[in-house]
């Protein structure tokens, strides 16, 4: 019945319906999935859908990808698929206002050529000379350029935030970003060199990133004499230390007459270094002043307190061994939810903040503005003296005895409430003017004075000043392959608080999306707690050895001229005993060192037998009982 | 319609119970957790990375299926034809796409059996920190359709020979042009003798790209239907070749 091709033609057939049915669903299917991960990592936000709405003028996207170099690269084809799906869901959602091109720039040509008009330039990513062409150029139809100059893998986390903040550049004319001016004690823009033959300090990162965001300005406190521009939108106060009283003044009428302003102050700043030519480096004050404004605004900075938390301490290297420092504080979503304020916009897409020698604030008694925490310690955060840090030019070598300062308890008030120290806060609501006396000496400004806010005022104050330098952007973690770090929320938080300030939500709500660190924290508690232990136990035999070589010291006093010291057998005997004591100890102290990281190394090995070995083994056992029963029932 | 599902589900049943009838099933299941538990926790290093997730141990699966479940699949037809028995069977009331999708559907199974009993490194990062747990669910979802995916192109292979190592050699050949399918040594041998629409199809088969997308925690309808299409044509594949050897 059958002739000999029908087999083959069915196959054929079947082939081609196969290919058929994958090209069919690789275009109609684009759009049909379902986002398992947690946090929807691969599903359009509402920030990004808000910004498509408020595009005016069309857009034209231009998404530059070298397919040939990625060939052999699988995880870069991975995320090209990704990039140009986001691109593509965009585009769908943006009804018509966007056009999505997929260029391939090939060497030569004149695409190539169009990716370096747009300053795309491409990566050499092989010994052959291959170019990898992978960014984004895109423009409207009024000429108005913007670009991802290169994407990278590593970058999935930002990866819709940065094509939604490219869509948002482009849809708001220049005159719609915000306005920042910037008051602050610490050279922010750099500094000339001091002194002759010392190298200029670079400017810190975050002007950098501001500068991206908002058209900023930097006013000099020293010449602050009238009234700040009106048409500022937010003020960025830094570190203020010996302001005047006009530039406080200036300061209090602005936030009276509307202005936001966003405060970073500290009771310790770690990165206010002393002038390198002044003679106390110890007395160096590294406290900012701005208490009398702070308490009009119903907050206040705890006084020369600052802030750690044995729960969130990171750590950091001492002489040759790595110790947690509670004072280095990394705020870890993963860790403890309550460290970042949910309901708010600011502090509820971030995940990863690293705060150093923070200080506390809070609301301020009979305060009339409303405060909300925003970012705060865990339950076992505490506060100690700022006197305790002037010990050493540089407060990390203070690290192990500041360490021993804390706790790991939760601290509770008197209800046995759980008390957290509270980090940074929003402050609104109406307030009075810090200066009832009216306008101090030397006030040039002409307008009328206020003395009460017109409406609401609108704040953010952030305890830790240092947490805006770069070295503290990245968080770090121990692990058996060393220290591991990875880039943290901290720039974020200082663009999140002026641009929710701004009152542009959207972007910040997609801000940080991803970025969570998942740690073993059953690990982390293992490793925290043998570095507990190595240390209290090392910290007493070290005591004990210096005991022993103060005893050594006094047996062997009274040399003669010659260097001889005199004693008797008995005295002897007692001197080379403890000689041999002092050995032994030494020996000790090596072996807790060395037993440090035992326990963690216990719970691999046991991990991995349980699964290299047990788990097979009681699967062959089952197996061989099964079959044993069998034989006997069927024999 | 129902005696179409009797007579696979009879095969089935008779396929599984054959698994664990014989040695084979547990040298198997225990040589597939050793390995898997070694990729993962000493090449892949899922202590020492310190992150509760299960990428060490999913990024792994495709080579480790890529040898193990030929090894399965080789004696599916293969070995009933060595040992006649094809005969036997398809003498029964059972048409050849009943008995190829009965075997295929134990061994499946079968396979699912192994993957579950795995489910032990999701309890552990579980355990030691809190990992995404709809990744992960979806990252299991993607490796069974993956290896059923390798099954049915070893249990298509089996179908064509009576030797099993033939076989053996065949399904891991194949399957291995699977996985690289999208790297220019497959793409060039296509560019020769395919037209240009089907070698960007050629570009689209890489197990990797769809087993990938599954794995970093998105189901989408084309890795699904790409691993259940390539199932079925596999599977129909090996219908129309027992179909057409049953006389020899």
């Amino acid at each position: 019945m059958k002739n000999q091709r029908s087999p083959w033609l069915a196959l054929a057939v079947a082939g081609f319906l196969f290919l058929g049915i994958n090209l069919f669903a690789g275009t109609a299917l684009r759009f049909w999935r379902v986002d398992m991960t947690e946090q929807s990592l691969f599903t359009l936000s509402d920030g990004t859908r808000n910004i498509l709405k408020r595009i005016d003028e069309p857009i034209t996207i231009r998404l530059f990808f070298s397919t040939a170099t990625a060939e052999d690269i699988p995880a870069l084809q991975t995320y090209a698929r990704r990039v140009r799906e986001l691109l593509e869901e965009v585009e769908a959602a943006a009804d018509g206002k966007i056009a999505l091109k997929v260029i391939d720039p090939e060497p030569y040509s004149e695409e190539e050529e169009l990716a370096n008009s747009y300053g795309i330039s491409g990566q050499l990513v092989s010994a052959a000379g291959d170019m990898l062409f992978f960014g984004i150029a895109a423009n409207n139809s009024v000429d108005k350029v913007a670009t991802i100059p290169s994407l990278d893998a590593r970058g999935t986390a930002y990866l819709e935030y940065d094509i939604a903040k490219l869509i948002h550049d482009l849809a708001q004319s220049d005159d719609d970003r915000g306005r920042v001016a910037i008051i602050s004690s610490l050279p922010l823009d750099g500094q000339q060199a001091m002194m002759p033959g010392m190298p200029p300090q670079d400017a810190w990162a975050i002007t950098q990133v501001l500068g991206d965001s908002f058209e900023t300005e930097t006013l000099n406190p020293a010449s602050i004499t009238g009234p700040i521009d009106p048409a500022v939108d937010v003020l960025l106060i830094v570190h203020p230390k010996g302001l005047s009283d006009t530039a406080r003044f200036a300061i209090d009428q602005f936030a009276l007459g509307g202005g936001k302003v966003l405060a970073m102050v500290d009771p310790y700043c770690y990165f206010d270094m002393p002038p390198p030519g002044q003679q106390n480096q110890f007395g160096h004050n590294r406290t900012s002043q701005l208490d009398d404004l702070l308490g009009a605004w119903g907050v206040e900075l705890v006084p020369s307190q600052v802030a750690g938390d044995s729960t969130l301490a990171r750590p950091v290297r001492s002489g040759n061994s790595v110790i947690d420092f509670p004072l280095w504080m990394e705020l870890n979503a993963s860790v403890d939810e309550g460290l970042f304020n949910g309901t708010d916009t600011v502090s509820s897409t971030l995940s990863l903040i690293n705060v150093f020698c923070a200080g506390e604030v809070r609301k301020s008694e009979g305060g009339s503005t409303e405060v909300t925490t925003l970012l705060s310690s865990s339950p076992t955060g505490q506060t100690i003296d700022a006197v305790n840090l002037q010990f050493a030019p540089d407060v990390v070598q203070l690290a192990p005895t500041l360490g021993a300062q804390f706790t790991t308890t939760a601290q509770v008030d008197e209800d046995g409430n759980e008390q957290r120290v509270g980090l940074a806060v929003r402050v609104s609501g109406p307030i009075t003017s810090a200066f009832p006396d009216g306008a101090p000496e030397g006030w040039l400004g002409q307008d009328a004075i206020l003395t009460e806010s017109d409406g609401s005022f609108n704040a953010i104050v952030v305890a830790d000043v240092d947490c805006m330098h770069e070295a503290l952007w990245r968080s770090a973690q121990m692990t058996q392959l060393g220290m591991l770090e990875r880039r943290n929320n901290n720039p974020v938080l200082v663009v999140n608080a002026i641009e929710n300030l701004l009152g542009s939500n959207d972007l910040l709500s997609l801000r940080g999306r991803g970025l969570f660190s998942r740690p073993f924290e059953k690990k982390d508690a293992l490793e925290k707690a043998a570095r507990e232990r190595f240390l209290a136990k090392d910290q007493e035999l070290q005591a004990k050895e210096q005991e022993l070589s103060a005893e050594i010291r006094s047996l062997q006093e009274g040399a003669d001229e010659q260097g001889v010291v005199r004693m008797t057998m008995q005295q002897f005997e007692e001197l080379s005993a403890k000689q041999e004591e002092q050995i032994e100890i030494r020996k000790q102290r090596g072996r807790v060192k060395h037993d440090l990281s035992k326990d963690i190394e216990a719970l691999g090995a046991r991990l991995k037998f349980i699964h290299i070995g047990l788990v097979p083994l009681l699967v062959a056992l089952g197996g061989l009982s099964f079959r044993l029963r069998r034989r006997r029932k069927s024999a | 319609m129902s005696v179409a599902l009797h007579n696979t589900r009879c095969v089935f049943k008779r396929e599984l119970q054959g698994y664990f009838a014989t040695p084979v099933a547990y040298v198997f299941l225990v040589i597939y957790l050793i390995l898997s538990g070694v990729f993962t926790w000493y090449l892949g290093g899922l202590y020492e990375q310190d992150q509760a997730d299960l990428t060490p141990f999913f990024s792994f699966q495709p080579w480790l299926f890529l040898a193990l479940i030929p090894a399965l699949a080789m004696r599916l037809w293969a070995e009933e034809r060595h040992s006649g028995t094809i005969e036997l069977l398809l003498t029964l009331p059972i048409s050849p796409g009943q008995a190829v999708l009965g075997k295929f559907l134990a061994a499946w199974l079968f396979v699912g059996v192994a993957l579950a009993l795995t489910v032990g490194e999701w309890i552990t990062v579980a355990w030691l920190g809190g990992p995404d747990h709809g990744v992960i669910a979806t990252s299991y979802l993607g490796t069974l359709l993956l290896a059923g995916a390798f099954l049915a192109i070893g249990a298509c292979l089996s179908a064509l020979t009576r030797n099993q190592v033939v076989a053996f050699v065949l399904s891991i050949s194949i399957g291995f042009l699977f996985i690289l399918s999208g790297y220019p040594a497959v793409l060039e041998f296509a560019e020769a003798v395919l037209p240009n629409f089907l070698v960007e199809a050629v570009q689209q088969m890489s197990f990797l790209t769809h087993f990938n997308g599954l794995v970093r925690g998105v189901i989408d309808a084309r890795d699904v239907v790409f691993f259940l299409s390539l199932i079925g044509v596999f599977l129909f594949a090996n219908t129309v070749i027992v179909d057409s050897k049953k006389a020899d």
